[in-house]
C-alpha cells in the first residue's frame, strides 16, 4: 500500500467516528510521518484498520488515573461483553464471556456476531449491531454522538461506576445505563458513539442523558427528542419530521436543519439556530439568549417574539420587547422565540 | 526482539526521550525502534494521550516548505517520568531476582 492510499483509507475509517478537528490532527501527524520516512513507509506500518482502531480506542478511553494507572500495569481488564441472546434467563452471564484488553481490537466479523453488549464497571466496547431504524438511549451519563458512517456501529466508553446495556430489539437500538453512586467525586462520564450508514433512514431517536452532550451530524430521522441535564446539544445538517431539543444547563446549537417542527428549550444556556427551515419553530430560553437565522424572508413567517429583560433585535434593528407579525397570504411558516433573561436576535437568509 | 513493550512502559520511554531533547514524531519513532520493539504501530495515540494529560506540549517549526511538529516535555511530564523511573527500578529488581535466582535459592536474595 502506498503512503497516499494509506492516508485515504485511514481518513475514511475515522470519518464520522470522531470530531473533524481530531481527524485532521491524526492526518497531519501521519502526513508528516510519511514525509519524513519516505516512500513505502506505509508498507511497514500496521494496516490502516489497526491504526484507526488504536486512534479511536485512545480517543474514547478515559484519561488514566495516574497513580492507580501505574499500579494497574498488570491488571488490564477493562470490559466484559456478555453474549446473552440465546441464553437469557438460563445462563445469563455464563454463556460466553469476553474480556477485552485495553489496546485490543476485534474484527468486524467478531463484532457483528454479538447480539447484545453489556458493559459492566466501565471500559470500552466496540459493536457492529444488526440494522436498526430507531434509537432509544435512557439513563446514561455520557456524551452521545450520532453520525454517518460505513456501518451501523456502536462504540462506548464509560466510567467504572456506570453499567450499560446495548441491544437491538424490534428494529430499535436500546442503550440503557445506570450509575452507582451517581456524581460522586471523580465521576468521569463517558461516550456513546453511534454511526448509521448514509442510505439508512431512522424513524425515531430519543436520547436522555444526565450529564453529557448530545451531538448529531448528517442524520435524517422522523421524530427526534433530545434531552440532557448538564450538557450541550448540537444538531447539524439533518432532515426531520420533528426535532425537539431540551437542555437544562447547557447550550443548544442547531444548523442547516430542515424539519416540519423544530423546538428548542434551554433553562440556563443559550440557543443558536442557524439556517433552519421549519414549518413551525419554537425557541424558548429562560436565562440565556437566542440567536436565530431563519431560511427565507421575514414575510414568509408568522412571528411571535418576546423578551423580558434582554433586547429584541429583528434584522439587525432593535425593536420593543414584544413583536408580532400576523398571518397574511404570503406567510407559510410560524416562528416563536421567547427569552426571559437574555436577548433574542432574529435574522433571515434572504 | 523477544520482549514487546506495553503501553505504560512506552509512555515512560517517550517521556524519557523528550526529557533529553524536544523531538518530532518520526525521529522519536526511529529512536525508540533502535532500543525496543514497538512493532509497526505509530506513536500518535500515545502522544495524544500524554498531551491530554498535560505531560507534553507541541510547537511547529517550518522545515523544507512544510511543518514539523515538535513535542516537548512539561513539568507534569517530568514528574511522571520520575515516578515511572522509580516504578521501573523496583519492577526490574523483582524480575531480575526471579530470572537469575540460583538453583536451590529462595529467590529472595539480592
Amino acid at each position: 500500500m502506498s503512503n497516499e492510499e494509506f492516508l485515504v483509507q485511514l481518513e475514511q475509517l475515522l470519518q464520522g467516528k470522531m470530531p473533524f478537528q481530531e481527524i485532521q490532527s491524526v492526518m497531519d501527524y501521519h502526513r508528516e510521518y510519511f514525509a519524513e520516512a519516505g516512500e513505502n513507509a506505509a508498507a511497514e506500518l500496521d494496516p490502516p484498520e489497526v491504526i484507526a482502531r488504536r486512534v479511536l480506542d485512545e480517543y474514547f478511553s478515559p484519561p488514566p488515573q495516574r497513580e492507580r494507572g501505574l499500579a494497574r500495569i498488570a491488571i488490564i481488564a477493562t470490559l466484559c461483553i456478555v453474549l446473552a441472546a440465546a441464553f437469557i434467563g438460563v445462563r445469563r452471564y455464563g454463556s460466553r464471556f469476553t474480556v477485552y484488553e485495553r489496546d485490543s481490537y476485534i474484527t468486524a466479523e467478531e463484532a457483528a456476531a454479538i447480539d447484545q453488549v453489556t458493559v459492566i464497571d466501565g471500559g470500552t466496547s466496540q459493536w457492529l449491531p444488526q440494522e436498526f431504524e430507531s434509537i432509544v438511549i435512557e439513563g446514561v451519563s455520557d456524551d452521545v454522538v450520532i453520525t454517518r458512517g460505513a456501518d451501523f456501529s456502536v462504540d462506548t466508553w464509560c466510567d467504572e461506576r456506570e453499567t450499560m446495556d446495548c441491544v437491538v430489539k424490534d428494529d430499535t437500538l436500546y442503550i440503557t445505563g445506570a450509575v452507582n453512586g451517581l456524581f460522586s467525586t471523580g465521576f468521569e462520564g463517558g461516550n456513546i458513539s453511534i454511526t448509521v450508514p448514509e442510505q439508512a433512514g431512522l424513524s425515531m431517536i430519543r436520547v436522555n442523558t444526565d450529564l453529557g452532550g448530545i451531538y448529531l451530524d448528517g442524520i435524517n430521522a422522523g421524530e427526534v427528542e433530545l434531552h440532557t441535564e448538564l450538557g450541550d446539544i448540537s444538531v447539524s445538517s439533518g432532515l426531520f419530521t420533528s426535532l425537539d431539543c431540551d437542555s437544562d444547563l447547557g447550550d443548544i446549537s442547531v444548523s442547516s436543519v430542515v424539519a416540519d417542527a423544530l423546538r428548542c428549550t434551554c433553562d440556563y444556556g443559550s440557543i443558536e439556530a442557524v439556517e433552519f427551515e421549519a414549518q413551525e419553530t419554537g425557541l424558548v430560553a429562560d436565562l440565556g439568549s437566542i440567536t436565530a437565522i431563519a431560511v427565507g424572508t421575514q414575510s414568509d413567517y408568522v412571528l411571535e417574539l418576546a423578551v423580558e429583560l434582554g433586547e429584541l433585535k429583528l434584522n439587525g434593528l432593535k425593536v420593543s420587547n414584544t413583536y408580532t407579525q400576523n398571518a397574511t397570504d404570503s406567510t407559510t411558516r410560524f416562528l416563536s422565540a421567547k427569552a426571559d433573561g437574555g436577548s433574542v436576535t432574529l435574522d433571515f437568509t434572504d | 526482539m523477544v520482549f514487546s513493550v506495553a503501553s505504560p512502559l512506552l509512555d515512560a520511554c517517550v517521556l524519557a526521550l523528550l526529557g533529553r531533547e524536544d523531538a518530532y514524531g518520526y525521529a522519536m519513532t526511529q529512536a525508540l525502534r533502535q532500543r525496543v520493539d514497538i512493532s509497526e504501530s505509530t506513536l500518535y495515540p500515545i502522544l495524544r494521550r500524554l498531551q491530554q494529560e498535560g505531560a507534553l506540549k507541541t510547537y511547529d517549526r517550518p522545515y523544507q516548505g512544510r511543518n514539523r511538529r515538535y513535542y516537548a516535555i512539561t513539568p507534569v511530564g517530568e514528574s511522571m517520568l520520575a515516578a515511572y523511573r522509580q516504578e521501573w527500578t523496583k519492577y526490574r529488581e523483582n524480575v531480575e531476582t526471579l530470572l537469575f535466582a540460583e538453583k536451590g535459592g529462595t529467590g529472595h536474595e539480592q
